[in-house]
């Protein structure tokens, strides 16, 4: 991506950066438990902040870093300011499976509202952890950059976050 | 997905496969269509509010300076008028004056008016200054959430 193209805020480079990151920054949204128009709307904020931030971006750190460290500063505000979190209303995981028995399907389905409600319950640093490092596959150091803490201040938000998920989900037939 | 990295802070498991296998799996959220163009415009109406929001607060330090200037230029206007007719009599004197000076009763009648002008003035000051302050206060209030809505 041209940064200068960026820091000069065009409208084509920034379309490519939205384009790029989206996915990333709305599925923290989602982790954070935010839905529907409110999810377009953090999402929307987050890239309205990381606009006006462009011209004074210096490179320091990775284009994909610091979008979403700010992203997760804005995502935090909007998930504070929308107090009732919507906590399933997800599509249901690989609706076309057909190994599925219509049970196994119905299980799957609950398991995976539970674990997105757990998901989405969990402090915002743990869910974001949670998001960063299962679903995203990112390094420890890498979530520590966009949280911006300590390596070990994310071990110990993945431990507990993890443990609490687990303990979650045992009680579930299907993740058992 | 097997993370057997020595810097996890627990030992992977098959429920961290599970887990991780379960969260990949939810379809990612679908952005909106327009959700660059709204940024840019969000973003672009949030400069102009933070600039219009830096010219008032500029233009109600100014007003405030120019307040605090006039109180302080009357203020000291009365002050120097008053005390070149003859001064300020000391509350305690004024008091001393009224009981003790029974001969002298156009004295103690100058000094108990100059007293209670002196009272007046210091009400006025006062009071202009936390209307300065409320208004101030009350204009920033009304304004400053406008650059985080």
């Amino acid at each position: 991506m041209d940064l200068d193209r960026l820091r000069r805020q065009e409208p084509a480079a920034f379309a490519e950066l939205v384009k790029h990151h989206q996915p990333i920054l709305l599925g923290l949204g989602q982790s954070l438990g935010l839905r529907g128009a409110d999810l377009d709307d953090a999402a929307a904020e987050a890239f309205a902040a990381v606009y006006r931030a462009l011209p004074r971006f210096e490179g320091k750190s990775e284009l994909g870093t610091w979008i979403y460290s700010i992203g997760y500063r804005v995502m935090l505000k909007a998930r504070t300011r929308v107090r009732k979190l919507a906590m399933p209303e997800l599509p249901a995981i690989d609706p076309t499976d057909p190994s599925q028995s219509a049970e196994d399907k119905i299980e799957a389905d609950e398991t995976a509202e539970a674990l997105w409600a757990a998901v989405a319950t969990l402090e915002p640093r743990q869910a974001a952890t949670i998001e960063f490092f299962y679903r995203r596959q990112w390094p420890i150091d890498q979530i520590a950059r966009v949280l911006e803490c300590p390596e070990g201040t994310v071990k110990t938000l993945l431990f507990r976050a993890r443990e609490r998920l687990h303990t979650i989900l045992s009680r579930q037939k299907t993740f058992q | 997905m097997n993370r057997e990295d020595s810097k996890l802070p627990f030992e992977w498991t098959a429920a961290d496969d599970r887990l991780g296998a379960m969260l990949r799996a939810q379809p990612e959220p679908m952005p909106a269509s327009n959700l660059a163009h709204r940024a840019m415009m969000l973003g672009k109406a949030r400069v102009e509010e933070s600039a219009k929001l830096a010219r008032f607060a500029r233009l109600q330090r100014v007003l405030t300076a120019i307040a605090a200037v006039l109180i302080l230029a009357i203020g000291g206007w009365i002050f120097r008028s008053h005390k070149a007719e003859g001064g300020f009599q000391p509350w305690s004197d004024t008091g001393v004056s009224e009981t003790s000076t029974t001969v002298s009763s156009t004295d103690t009648g100058s000094s108990n008016s100059n007293g209670s002008e002196w009272m007046l003035v210091g009400t006025v000051l006062v009071v202009a200054s936390v209307a300065v302050v409320t208004a101030s206060k009350a204009l920033g209030d009304e304004r400053t959430p406008l650059a985080y809505s």
